[in-house]
């Protein structure tokens, strides 16, 4: 959950990149952390990644990100991806703890849409043992790999994954061109923001 | 609602954190949300980033936490990590916060975690307060313009 420290002038904010495995969760988060221009370096912290001996995700990727998103507070920006792989639901359920704002990283191309769907249900029900509704929290949807061959159009995407009462903002990507990945991350940002106001006026 | 600091709670978190120090002889005491957020130091150490840490300490405190549940284990309430320089303790304040210590290997460390059991005590209380607070409003919503979140992250 976000919290604001008045003292420092600071808003925590965690973010999970979410999906199925392969799907561009990590890649996502590399080229953030490669080609994000900065004010200064500290403003972008380094990289963790928990991965296997074969590179694949195993607990989580992890770096830290500041902005000035508020006037007057330094808004520091927790990015997370969880492993995508089945077996890890666990470690899923783990790092979903405390988040503020998921990015869905779908897989565009036509033979991964079973793991696509099956990977949203897994982040409701994973939700769901945390007592959070994914309807209450800020969402985006990326649709991955739009580089490659035999995709799904886009239309077909958002039947499958953004069909529910209010339709939530879809980014078609190329993770490795870093096409969609900024557009991305700032689609959930603003989802974030306006949850803030929403939050400010009513209390 | 979004939990809030303040003043009060930065003076009274560094006060039971240098206490802490000082009398177990720690070299750094954090206090970290369960989600990974850094919320106050004390202390410092060569090579050390307390942010990672805290994102670290936390996660890793999730796991074995849930690891203990797995094994019926009702009372996981801290981790002990023994290096052969360094030390430290995790362990929980209340279910929003940890409290993470780090130490020379050679200290004792049930001392450590004598003081820290202290420190935990102080600092819940504090954080109770801190987080049924109903302050009148988090920002103000004049500061904040979602459109202005269309840019601000760049690619290089």
């Amino acid at each position: 959950m976000a919290l604001i420290n008045h003292a420092a002038k600071e808003l925590h904010v965690k973010i999970v990149y979410y999906g199925p495995a392969k799907s561009g969760k990590t890649t996502n988060l590399e080229q953030i952390h490669a080609n994000l221009q900065t004010a200064t370096p500290e403003s972008k912290g380094k990289m963790v990644s928990l991965a296997t001996s074969a590179d694949r995700t195993l607990f989580f990727d992890f770096f830290p990100l500041e902005a000035t998103v508020i006037k007057g507070f330094t808004t520091k920006f927790q990015l997370f991806t969880v492993p995508g792989q089945v077996i890890y639901n666990t470690t899923r359920q783990l790092v979903l703890r405390g988040v503020d704002g998921i990015v869905f990283v779908a897989d565009s191309q036509y033979d991964k849409m079973q793991e696509n769907v099956e990977s949203f249900q897994n982040l409701e029900d994973n939700l769901r043992t945390l007592n959070l509704n994914l309807a209450d929290i800020p969402y985006v949807l990326q649709y991955n790999k739009r580089d490659m061959d035999c995709l799904a159009p886009v239309d077909f995407l958002d039947f499958l994954l953004n069909n529910k009462e209010t339709e939530v903002p879809a980014f078609e990507a190329s993770a490795t061109k870093v096409d969609g990945v900024f557009e991305t991350l700032n689609g959930i940002t603003r989802l974030l923001l306006q949850k803030f106001i929403a939050q400010g006026t009513q209390s | 609602m979004i939990p809030q600091l303040n003043s009060e709670d930065a003076a009274v978190f560094d006060a039971i954190l240098r206490d802490l120090l000082e009398k177990s002889e720690s070299s750094i005491a954090l206090i970290v949300e369960r989600a990974g957020y850094l919320i106050h130091q004390c202390g410092s150490l060569t090579g050390f980033d307390p942010t990672q840490v805290a994102t670290l300490a936390s996660n890793a405190f999730a796991a074995t936490e849930f690891m203990a549940n797995l094994i019926s284990e009702p009372d996981f309430s801290g981790m002990y990590q023994q290096g052969s320089t360094i030390s430290t303790f995790t362990l929980n304040i209340n279910p929003s916060c940890l409290l993470f210590v780090a130490f020379r290997s050679e200290l004792s460390a049930g001392a450590i975690k004598f003081f820290s059991g202290e420190a935990v005590r102080a600092l819940a209380v504090q954080l109770d307060l801190a987080y049924s607070r109903a302050p009148e409003k988090a920002f103000d919503p004049a500061d904040i313009n979602p459109d202005d979140a269309r840019q601000i992250f760049h690619r290089d």
